[in-house]
């Protein structure tokens, strides 16, 4: 046998031993020291991982405190020495019948609403029609075939202040009128202004929506007119009005309104006929707010 | 309908509505509504009986409007239709309209003198009821037949207690129905 070959045999020979000596890590020298107590702590840990394994089916599902606290157990044994082959790479598989804990997140509670805030004033411009009764004036220019249209159309301009959150006042100032046509001369005329002191209670359903009730009086002026002449007086006046109004901005309002107008006068005449531009009345009106 | 004879027959009715102007509906035969004056009392008016403060001009319904009031018992005759008149009456179709009031116990009778186109005269009555003021409107009916009759006088008789006012006469021929094209 030459050299060479002996020298292979030897090699041979020896890579075992070369691999035992190897295996044995120098840093686990106290590990590698104490080999039995290595061995004693993974038994430990097996037979717990078992009595676990065993015991989870038959109970309920963990709670998410139990799982955090196996956790953070699991953590402990391993920064103490514990061997990381317990736990298989990729985690722990989901044991059936388990339900996975799931973070939880707390909802955000949700801000306080914002107070609505009231303007400093309110502008309004309405228009309307009001529904004058059939009254005893009317029925006497029916005699001279005057022919009466039972409708006033009315336009209001007015202002409103908030004295409290759900209280307003102000004024109003407008103006209405009807007719009463004639086959053979022109018609006779009503023309009628007023100036109100207005009281308005409000409340507003959501941010859109207002709803309230107007009560508001003062005095009328009216004016008949027949032929070439005009006879005029001032009478009392007063109103009471739904109201239901939709905000279009922060600065903006519409909505329709729904009242009875009490605008009469009583003794047009010497017969003591009485003639109304007032009564059930509907209008639009539009608010600005500043 | 097609839509072609739907565009006539829309066509049709615009030109209807220009051409018949229902203001010049019914034909008017007289009208009275005392409104001017002539020496402080309506024009072509005279107290037949009565006293002369039996019969007054008075404001009615308004500044505007004016009345004949008449109290006590008494009679009196206005003017007829005057020449320039060119609306006549006839037997049928002749409708009079009287605006007035009267206190209850007072009785208010109207006569319409006539001459028709033959020069034959003939005349109507008929009485005003009592009450607040209300129009009314009646068919007339001549004591003898007419053919194109104008109206010659206006004959009011006034009885009774209290007052009665009158704002206004007329008299049309032709029915409410019609229109005049």
């Amino acid at each position: 046998m030459s050299w060479a070959a002996r020298l292979l045999v030897v090699v041979i020979g020896l890579t075992p031993a070369i691999g035992v000596a190897q295996d044995e890590d120098p840093s686990d020298g106290a590990a590698a020291g104490s080999g039995e107590s290595a061995t004693e702590s993974e038994s430990e840990a097996e037979t717990a991982a078992e009595s676990e394994a065993e015991s989870e089916p038959e109970s309920e599902p963990e709670s998410e405190s139990e799982s955090e606290s196996e956790s953070e157990s699991e953590a402990e044994a391993e920064s103490a020495g514990g061997t990381p082959a317990l736990v298989p790479p990729g985690g722990v598989p989901p044991i059936p019948g388990v339900r996975e804990p799931r973070p939880v997140q707390a909802p955000e509670p949700e801000p306080p609403p914002e107070p609505i805030p009231l303007p400093r004033y309110s502008l309004e411009l309405r228009l309307g029609v009001s529904f004058p009764g059939d009254f005893s004036f009317d029925q006497a220019l029916a005699a001279l075939r005057y022919d009466g249209v039972r409708a006033a159309p009315s336009v209001v301009v007015g202002v409103q202040v908030p004295v409290l959150d759900w209280l307003w006042l102000g004024g109003r100032l407008g103006a209405r009128g009807r007719g009463w046509a004639h086959p053979d001369r022109d018609p006779a005329t009503l023309a009628a202004g007023e100036l109100l002191a207005t009281a308005q209670a409000r409340v507003w359903l959501g941010r859109v929506v207002e709803l309230g009730v107007l009560v508001a009086g003062g005095l009328g002026w009216m004016q008949v007119a027949v032929r070439d002449a005009a006879t005029d007086q001032a009478v009392g006046r007063f109103s009471l009005e739904a109201i239901l109004a939709f905000k279009t901005g922060p600065h903006f309002a519409f909505g329709p309104r729904v009242g009875y107008d009490f605008f009469e006068w009583s003794g047009v005449n010497a017969y003591g006929h009485g003639v109304d531009v007032g009564g059930f009345s509907l209008g639009l009106a539009l608010e600005g707010r500043e | 309908m097609s839509s072609r004879r739907a565009v006539w027959l829309g066509v049709a009715v615009l030109l209807a509505m220009i051409a018949c102007d229902p203001r010049t509906f019914p034909d008017r035969a007289y009208h009275e509504e005392f409104e001017t004056l002539c020496e402080g009392t309506p024009c072509g008016w005279e107290i037949s009986r009565g006293e002369p403060g039996q019969a007054t001009w008075i404001t009615s319904l308004h500044p505007g409007e004016h009345a004949l009031r008449l109290t006590g018992d008494v009679t009196v005759r206005g003017p007829g239709a005057g020449p320039d008149a060119t609306d006549v009456l006839q037997s049928t179709g002749a409708i009079g309209h009287v605006a007035s009031r009267c206190d209850p116990g007072s009785r208010l009778q109207v006569t319409v003198l006539v001459v028709d186109r033959a020069g034959i005269p003939t005349r109507t009555t008929f009485e005003v009821p009592s009450g607040d003021w209300s129009e009314l409107a009646l068919g007339l009916s001549f004591d003898n037949p007419i053919v194109d009759a104008r109206v010659t006088a206006i004959v009011i008789e006034k009885t009774g207690v209290g007052s009665c006012d009158v704002a206004e006469i007329v008299l049309d021929q032709g029915g409410v129905d019609d229109i005049g094209c």
